[in-house]
């Protein structure tokens, strides 16, 4: 600054340099927050278990190595699963260190899994940590396991391929078939304080692979969890409705596939959602939810020939089909409404956003009006195209 | 002829407007997680009555063409109550620059640079602001017009972005708070941003085109209450009420859950780059004006050489103030709304007053 107001003397010259200087301990180098690549380990995904004997979690991480020794070995990373245990999760995560060579970086996180005991007993305690810490990105997914977390990040996956992107892999195709619906962490961190709804997340387990021969993980069907807490498993079949009736984000570009009985024939169509519309009303204090999904759909597979080319049987198989999406919509809500007995479709949250008034008195009974309620289903499916072969059968 | 390079016109005074209270104004959103849904109403208060201290403060301003306001306090007031009064506002400035640098350390030192020292930080504000405080009105004022397009365009980018995740309009459903709640709300809003705006006072003697004061200087405020506004709104509709009341910083928290396609994350690092440099203005403004009063006080001509004391004090002010971010939270929603009035309201109305009824012929 000095050198802009007139000519520089000795003087001015020699206290520019020396502020110059000064300066140079603000430079990035000097901070105490960098770190250098070779000296971290990035945690992909983690596992939080708990026991309920000795009252400890056990946080489980699966990390990946930047290794970058030669050049023949540059790009590769190895994986590396640790786990300590601890009186908290943060004392549990911060006793990994005693095991790891390196600086545990967790930005990079993907993926959480939560131990069934742990969603059962500690789920509060999980999701402060998750949201506490500054580390975790409220993007990553939370996945509830069956049997204990530890386990899952253990096992090596069937495409060979890093765990972490394997379990990405399986999120992405979850919009190809519907049965199993991930939740970041920033859904269930709004949700889970909320004492009238529920929610499902993902529910990761594993399965034999066919022949017997080793295990594979699976990402199938979800987990509900009520008032804080882990309170049931969904099967798949019980998910597709999740999908269906969430938010765009998830059905914008889900795509699910439904076999039904049409003219003695079994017929699969696998649909897309164009349009869903929710309507929540009261009528005299009296709650009351619409649902309308227009659908379109293309053939999957038949087994019996079919006129298809008569336009009356394709009216008549949209008929059919749309009554197939009606009867699975409203057996799902009705399973959330009377056997789960959990809001998961956040139904309550409509009434407290459009219905203020009568959501004052609702609220104070929603546990008994919920599973009462009655909820009409419409469904309209267009099917559009008959798949790649111009076959379409008898005429 | 050369124009003085401090003076500046009405446009560059909204910009630097703008900027002085949009830096902040998002980090918090105080009152947003006060009145939720209802903000806006709160958000409306602030500025109406943000929007009414301006008008005085340019009436007070065109009233005396020629005068500076430090000028126009001796003129009014008389020499020592001029004094008082122009103290009262170095003790404000005082206050909203700590409050200030201590928000901006404690973002960094959480989400940011957790092992750096505060203190560091803080250094390396004042030294920042203190050069260009250094600078000069007109250079503050031409970084502020060539960084804005830079903090639109990222802003709009993200929050088109932002949008994408909002379902259903999250300041449904409307009128759920009561009026004094809504009422105090307003006021936080008008402490905090909004109100700031008395500070620019001081500034109105440089503008050129004094009859385009109020208009310069209220489109930048309600510019500032749009940008707020669509904050909070792309906040709660993405994060979720719940959330966005629970989260430290919910607009950062908003923004670190945009990705451009599946793997292009950690957009808010450059987000938070153009973010401090705006959050700079402020605290620059504050050291300019700040200096310029302490050498009306004791009559200087050249202030030049005390603009890197001030930057100490202020850097020893801050370090001292608010030592953890919940005293912040408290004096922010408890007692500055209410130690801030005598600076940002009583005072413009006083010397609004006091210029009616000069003008008017009425013996004081």
């Amino acid at each position: 600054m000095f050198y802009l107001k007139g000519a520089m003397t000795g003087r001015t010259k020699f206290k520019g340099l020396i502020a110059m200087i000064s300066l140079a301990v603000c430079l990035s180098g000097c901070s105490p927050d960098m770190t250098e690549i070779s000296e971290i380990a990035m945690v992909m995904a983690f596992g939080i278990d708990y026991d309920t004997e000795s009252r400890k979690y056990t946080v489980t991480s699966y990390s990946v190595v930047p290794s970058a020794l030669s050049a023949k070995d540059s790009g590769k990373l190895s994986e590396w699963v640790i786990s300590a245990k601890g009186d908290s999760i943060l004392e549990a995560s911060k006793n990994l260190r005693s095991r790891s060579g390196r600086i545990l970086i967790w930005q990079h996180n993907k993926f959480v899994l939560v131990g069934e005991t742990a969603a059962r007993r500690a789920f509060f305690e999980i999701v402060d940590f998750l949201n506490r810490n500054r580390q975790i990105r409220m993007t990553s997914y939370l996945l509830v396991s069956e049997g204990k977390a530890i386990d899952k990040l253990n096992d090596n996956v069937e495409t060979e391929d890093l765990l972490s992107n394997d379990l990405l892999g399986k999120v992405r195709n979850e919009k190809e078939w519907g049965k199993s619906v991930s939740q970041i962490l920033q859904d269930i961190a709004n949700w889970y304080p909320n004492p009238y709804r529920g929610f499902v997340t993902g529910r990761i387990g594993i399965s034999k692979l066919p022949d017997g021969s080793r295990d594979a993980l699976v990402l199938n069907g979800g987990a509900v969890i009520d008032k804080g807490k882990f309170k049931a498993w969904l099967d798949g079949e019980r998910v597709i409705a999740v999908q269906l009736l969430s938010d765009k984000s998830k059905w914008g570009m889900l795509e699910f596939a439904r076999s039904f009985e049409f003219q003695s024939s079994q017929v699969s169509l696998f649909f897309r959602v164009e349009h869903q519309r929710i309507d929540s009303r009261c009528r005299e204090g009296k709650p009351e939810i619409d649902i309308r999904l227009t659908l379109s759909a293309t053939m999957g597979e038949i087994d019996h020939q079919l006129p298809l080319g008569n336009p009356e049987t394709i009216v008549k198989l949209e008929q059919a089909a749309s009554d197939e999406i009606e009867k699975l919509v409203r057996e799902s809500v009705a399973y959330y409404q009377k056997v789960l007995k959990s809001d998961i479709l956040g139904f309550s949250e409509r009434f407290a956003q459009y219905y203020p008034d009568d959501w004052e008195m609702l609220q104070k009974e929603w546990g008994s009006v919920y599973p009462v309620m009655p909820v009409s289903v419409h469904a309209k499916v267009k099917v559009e195209k008959m798949g790649m072969v111009k076959y379409t059968g008898v005429d | 002829m050369k124009p003085h390079p401090d003076l500046i016109s009405p446009g560059q005074l909204g910009c630097l407007l703008f900027s002085f209270l949009s830096g902040f104004s998002t980090l918090f959103l105080m009152e947003a997680k006060m009145v939720k849904q209802d903000v806006w109403v709160s958000y409306l208060l602030g500025i109406a009555l943000s929007g009414g201290m301006l008008w005085l403060l340019c009436y007070v301003q065109r009233q005396h063409p020629h005068l500076s306001m430090f000028e126009v306090f001796d003129r009014l007031l008389g020499r020592w109550a001029a004094k008082l009064l122009l103290a009262v506002y170095l003790v404000y400035i005082l206050e909203i620059q700590a409050a200030a640098m201590q928000a901006l350390t404690t973002f960094y030192n959480t989400v940011v640079l957790p092992n750096t020292s505060p203190d560091h930080i803080l250094l390396l504000i004042v030294l920042s602001t203190t050069y260009a405080a250094y600078l000069g009105l007109g250079t503050i004022v031409r970084t502020v017009q060539v960084t804005m397009p830079f903090f639109i365009v990222a802003i709009v980018i993200i929050s088109l972005f932002i949008l994408k995740n909002v379902d259903s309009n999250p300041f449904l459903p409307m009128f759920r708070h009561r009026l004094p709640e809504m009422a105090y709300g307003g006021l936080l809003s008008f402490y905090f941003p909004f109100g700031k705006s008395v500070v620019f006072c001081f500034l109105l003697s440089h503008v050129t085109r004094k009859e385009r004061l109020y208009a310069g200087s209220m489109t930048a405020v309600v510019l500032s209450g749009v940008y707020l506004c669509a904050a909070t709104y792309l906040t709660f509709g993405s994060l979720g009420m719940q959330l966005s009341t629970d989260a430290s910083f919910p607009f950062f928290s908003a923004i670190q859950l945009v990705k451009f396609g599946e793997y292009l994350e950690r957009i808010e690092i450059m987000i938070i780059g153009i973010w401090t440099m705006f959050t700079l203005f402020e605290v620059i403004v504050l050291q300019y004006v700040f200096t310029k009063i302490v050498g009306h006080l004791f009559g200087l001509n050249k202030t030049q050489a005390f603009i890197f004391p001030v930057g100490l004090f202020f850097f020893v002010i801050a370090q001292k103030s608010f030592p953890n971010i919940n005293d912040l939270t408290l004096y922010n929603l408890t007692i500055a709304p209410f130690s801030t009035l005598i600076p940002m309201a009583a005072i413009p109305l006083l010397l609004a007053s006091l210029t009616y009824f000069t003008k008017r012929g009425i013996p004081r």
